[in-house]
């Protein structure tokens, strides 16, 4: 019928020609485009849907109108933490592979665990993108009406604490709160529960005495009168949250050094190129301006704190040493 | 306000067109991700969850907790038809309902586990409507002995697990006990049997045992045998559960909703231990125990009630008090918050119109799941036509995986190919996997209560007994391993007595 007709060969000509095109347009976006030109993978150290999952989720909605690229998330669980750190650093430095880094990857995890396969401070921050205040409850019948009452109480004997694990960020503030208090070693029983949720549930149960936690874990337990709020830490200084505006804060209490909250941000393996570290620097910081993604990590407990990739660094450093000082002091160990 | 009154307010917001059409989508993906091995619903929550962002608050909350609740259905497919768990409540499932499969009864098991489903999973909602609220505030006084003293209970119904031989069921129980204390102890800090290796600190997770031990392991075996599917002997009558299945299942079904809910309300409880619970009870009260593990319908009818309440019942922590217990319902927790939703106690008065929306669609969901599962029983049964040397290689292939999308590890398909070759020697030298599947749940939670009881009591055991819960359940214990003992003493005494009148009789 028609003097054009689709052999074989022809076939083959114009699938040969596709690929090819598809090759070469690949090949020569890679070569000449700036950062970034294609998706950038961002890796979550813990299973989709805890905290830090679904910040990475909020973040990855969010900041690709100021990458200029989707970004997508992985979640690579496994040894609080440590899996996803040694994916990260074992990848490219191309800036293609970042990882959601929370504090207790980066802060506790390596002032406990002295046997990670890699040092504390093998990474590029690229920026802080938020914090979450954190809030110590008694049950609502407890004798004690302020933190005072219960620092004399546990002078006097141990009282018992709940902590979502050995060496987690609540059970080493809370080392820290005898220390800086001057109790003696072991006036608070440190019982390791398996998620923050399960500490709340132990201290309504009235299976322990006190609790630190979260603000968000414990925070509907506070309005409906199921645990009694002592004190708390408020991302702002010199301010009460406003969730709890009649709960000091630890620093009002003339404890300062209690001053820990939660904090997560994003960080590539080591030696990413410098315009990696200013494209995400500078994205991140656009990203904590967004109402938006503001609203979204409002709701999940959290609060916006931008801290730019160099004063990041800083700040996990100094994070790591305050938690390696009372870890080795009071001999917390994991994985050895 | 009642729960009359509050059940109608939710009628009135769970019948709307679009919260209908959210909950028909939140059951249908709950039964695929029920059917595909490996992805959980707490996982599949997770991944829709940034997509529910702009929905309604109501609407996301009825399709998420309907992907839960719907997950329960469609996990006991895969386990009927290929021995594979398509979700870990459904790892007991496999034991009888693979067997009935396999005797060309599989339209009748799978139909038998919509129902049980359906029935429990009604029944949850029921009692979460009914009696949430106070039974939420007894299970808070379960602590660290009360779980130490429910997984003795759980540990000692090992022996109803197994087999016909006692010793292969305790020794497969210890080879669950030591996987199950690989990792990084979580009291000491000490490492334990990881090796060295990072991936292994945080323990053998359970997804990939189940899949390898049940389901590789079942076609590794297979291939060693003769084809002789008796599956083309099934007809179109056969796709239901008969009369008699309907009288032997009906004491299963009615323990099974109860137990699993009390488990499931829990807040350490769960859908996996419940259906082990209810297994062992049935087996345990059965008149024919023997038959279990060779096709009883009691086995699929007991357990697949008992997965589907307990996911109900836990919902039951989480509305009441504002408290997840599992991944699934922290997923849920996490879906509330970002719709600017706190919950916890206040939820009911501050958003009656949401909880009540939501529990109400939990009925309608129940019915739709049922009508939607029955007709594709005929659908999946087909599969089965499908020769077996080309289904093997894909139940492999399905098992791989969705063991490798567990939690993105390579390590977990290692950990399914040698779980997977475990269970073929297993099967060949007639042990039973069940009791190492239950230890390895059961041990982790024991020894953690053990150590959290003894700190919290500074080393004094007498915390077990002072405790009214903790010492009841400990003392069932006691009963259940001496049982047999007696009933071995007194049968011997009769036999005595029996063979001392003998020789009066002339």
């Amino acid at each position: 019928m028609g003097a054009f007709r689709w052999t074989s060969n022809r076939w083959l000509f114009c699938t040969w020609l596709a690929v090819a095109s598809v090759v070469g347009l690949g090949s020569g976006v890679e070569a000449q485009a700036p950062y970034p030109a294609k998706p950038i993978t961002l890796l979550v150290p813990f299973g989709a849907g805890g905290t830090t999952d679904l910040a990475a989720r909020a973040l990855a909605q969010v900041i690709p109108q100021y990458v200029g690229q989707p970004i997508i998330v992985v979640n690579k669980p496994g040894s609080s933490g440590a899996v996803a750190w040694q994916v990260m650093i074992e990848s490219p430095t191309d800036g293609y592979t970042l990882m959601m880094a929370a504090i207790g990857t980066h802060g506790t995890l390596p002032a406990v665990n002295p046997n990670l396969p890699f040092k504390h401070n093998q990474f590029t921050t690229l920026g802080r993108t938020q914090v979450n205040p954190t809030v110590l409850v008694v049950r609502p019948d407890s004798p004690w009406k302020s933190l005072k009452d219960l620092l004399e109480a546990a002078r006097k004997g141990p009282i018992k604490a709940s902590v979502p694990g050995l060496g987690t960020m609540p059970h080493l503030a809370l080392e820290i709160l005898v220390k800086t208090t001057g109790l003696p070693k072991g006036s608070l029983t440190m019982i390791p529960y398996k998620s923050d949720a399960e500490t709340v549930t132990a201290l309504m149960g009235g299976h322990v005495d006190v609790n630190y936690n979260n603000l968000i874990s414990a925070i509907s337990q506070i309005r409906a009168g199921q645990v009694r709020a002592l004190a708390a830490v408020s991302p702002v200084p010199g301010k009460r949250l406003s969730d709890l505006p009649d709960v000091p804060t630890f620093t009002e209490l003339g404890i300062p050094q209690m001053n820990v909250v939660g904090w997560r941000g994003v960080l590539a393996p080591p030696g990413v190129p410098a315009d990696v570290v200013d494209k995400w620097e500078t994205a991140v910081r656009k990203m904590t301006e967004d109402r938006g993604w503001r609203e979204t990590i409002q709701k999940l407990g959290d609060e916006p704190a931008f801290l730019g990739a160099r004063a990041f660094g800083e700040f996990v450093e100094g994070e790591y040493q305050r938690y390696r000082a009372v870890a080795t002091e009071v001999g917390i160990v994991v994985g050895r | 306000m009642g729960a009359l009154e509050g059940l109608w307010l939710g009628l009135t917001v769970a019948l709307s067109p679009v919260n209908l059409a959210y909950c028909f989508l939140g059951v249908v993906l709950g039964t695929a991700v029920g059917v595909l091995p490996g992805l959980g619903p707490a996982a599949a929550i997770a991944l829709l969850l940034p997509a529910t962002y702009a929905m309604p608050p109501t609407a996301a909350i009825i399709m998420l907790a309907g992907i839960y609740y719907g997950a329960m259905y469609g996990g006991s497919t895969t386990s009927i038809l290929m021995n594979v768990p398509g979700e870990a409540a459904s790892v007991v499932t496999c034991i009888d309902g693979y067997q009935m499969a396999r005797q060309g009864r599989a339209g009748a098991a799978l139909g038998m586990s919509a129902f049980a489903s359906f029935i429990a999973g009604t029944f949850g909602v029921l009692g979460l409507m009914l009696i949430g609220p106070p039974l939420a505030r007894f299970a808070l006084r379960f602590g660290p002995p009360e779980y130490f003293a429910l997984t003795v209970v759980g540990l000692t119904l090992v022996s109803y697990l197994g087999g016909t031989s006692m010793l292969k069921g305790l020794s497969m129980a210890a080879l669950g006990l030591l996987v199950g204390s690989v990792g990084i102890d979580p009291i000491s800090g000490y490492q334990r049997f990881t090796y060295g290796l990072l991936t292994l600190s945080e323990g053998i997770s359970f997804v990939p045992v189940a899949m390898g031990l049940f389901g590789v392991g079942e076609v590794l075996a297979s291939a060693g045998e003769p084809a002789k599917r008796e599956i083309l002997k099934t007809r179109l009558s056969g796709l239901l559960p008969t009369r008699d299945d309907w009288a032997r299942a009906g004491g299963p079904l009615a323990r099974g909703s109860l137990l699993g809910f009390l488990i499931g309300t829990l807040p350490g409880g769960g859908a996996i231990i419940a259906s082990f619970a209810s297994y062992a009870v049935e087996k345990r009260v059965s008149r024919h125990p023997e038959k279990f593990g060779t096709g009883a319908i009691e086995g699929v009818a007991g357990p697949e009630a008992a997965n589907n309440s307990a996911a109900t019942g836990a919902f039951v922590p989480l509305f009441t008090l504002g408290l997840p217990s599992n991944a699934a319902t922290a997923m849920i927790f996490a879906a509330l918050l970002l719709h600017g939703l706190r919950p916890g106690p206040l939820l009911f008065t501050e958003s009656p119109a949401l909880i009540w929306g939501v529990i109400a669609s939990m009925y309608i969901g129940n019915v739709m799941l049922l009508v939607l599962n029955l007709p594709l029983i005929g659908l999946f049964v087909q599969m089965l036509r499908v020769p077996y040397p080309i289904l093997a290689p894909l139940i492999i292939l399905f098992c791989l995986v969705g063991a490798y999308s567990v939690n993105n590890s390579l390590v977990d398909v290692w950990i399914l190919i040698g779980f997977g070759i475990l269970g073929y020697f297993i099967r060949r030298l007639h042990f039973d996997a069940a009791p190492l599947i239950l230890a390895l749940i059961l041990g982790p939670i024991m020894e953690n209560s053990l150590r959290q009881s003894l700190m919290a009591s500074r080393g004094d055991f007498s915390v077990f007994f002072a405790r009214p819960i903790s010492a009841a359940l400990l003392v069932l214990a006691c009963v259940l391993v001496l049982l047999p003992a007696l009933r071995w003493a007194v049968a011997l005494w009769a036999r005595q007595v029996a063979g001392g009148i003998r020789p009066v009789v002339p």
